[in-house]
């Protein structure tokens, strides 16, 4: 029986973090009325979500578990976060912005922003969960293909 | 990086986990070393090197590729 190792463990919750990540995404897919800020999520959206994001800001800040390559992959993992989170707003704005135009009718004169009806609130934890999420996956995928 | 080290780990009859605890590191940094997905710091090469009783330049090959 292989002893405890801390370092082995990490990666062990790492792939924890990613299963919630991924059921917090499907929960999305499944349920896409829980982007309203209106919604009131339920016990298992509260698990997924709680879940997630403790998970993975302790692993973000675990230094002590975390050997050479697992430290390897994290400094990937956080410069491909930042890059991620400089580059997706300017993604999320096209695309809106292209899916706006389609759908709007010819001669029409634009309406409100979208962005008009989202508070900061929404938008700190949307932002902070898509900080999250992006660590995460960006973590795996380091590991995944090699460095 | 390529290098010898599933070969010496062979020949020493250890499994990935039981290298990965003789020199202080999880098994996925072993295995990550072993395929070349990750080459270790010089410290580690150093545990690697003294463990195996060989140099550095015997276990890893930086011309290979």
């Amino acid at each position: 029986m292989a002893r405890f190792n801390r370092y082995r463990l990490y990666f062990r919750l790492m792939d924890v973090a990613l299963l919630l990540t991924l059921a917090g995404i499907v929960q999305l897919v499944v349920e896409p009325e829980a982007l309203r800020p209106e919604f009131v999520p339920g016990p298992l959206h509260l698990a997924v979500g709680i879940g997630s994001v403790l998970l993975t800001t302790f692993l973000m800040f675990a230094g002590f578990m975390r050997d050479e390559y697992a430290q390897a992959c994290w400094e990937q993992a956080a410069a491909t976060t930042v890059k991620g989170m400089v580059i997706i707003p300017f993604v999320t704005l096209f695309i809106s912005g292209l899916i706006a135009g389609f759908n709007a009718e010819p001669g029409a004169t634009p309406g409100p922003s979208p962005l008009e009806a989202v508070n900061g609130a929404v938008i700190f934890a949307w932002g902070w969960s898509l900080l999250l999420t992006l660590f995460v996956l960006a973590f795996q995928w380091h590991r995944w293909r090699g460095r | 990086m390529k290098n010898r080290l599933r070969v010496l780990r062979a020949e020493h009859e250890w499994s990935q986990a039981d290298l990965a605890e003789r020199l202080g590191v999880s098994r996925q940094a072993v295995n990550a070393i072993e395929t070349g997905k990750h080459d270790p710091s010089l410290p580690l090469a150093f545990r690697i090197s003294r463990l195996f009783g060989q140099s550095i330049e015997q276990i890893f090959d930086d011309l290979a590729d």
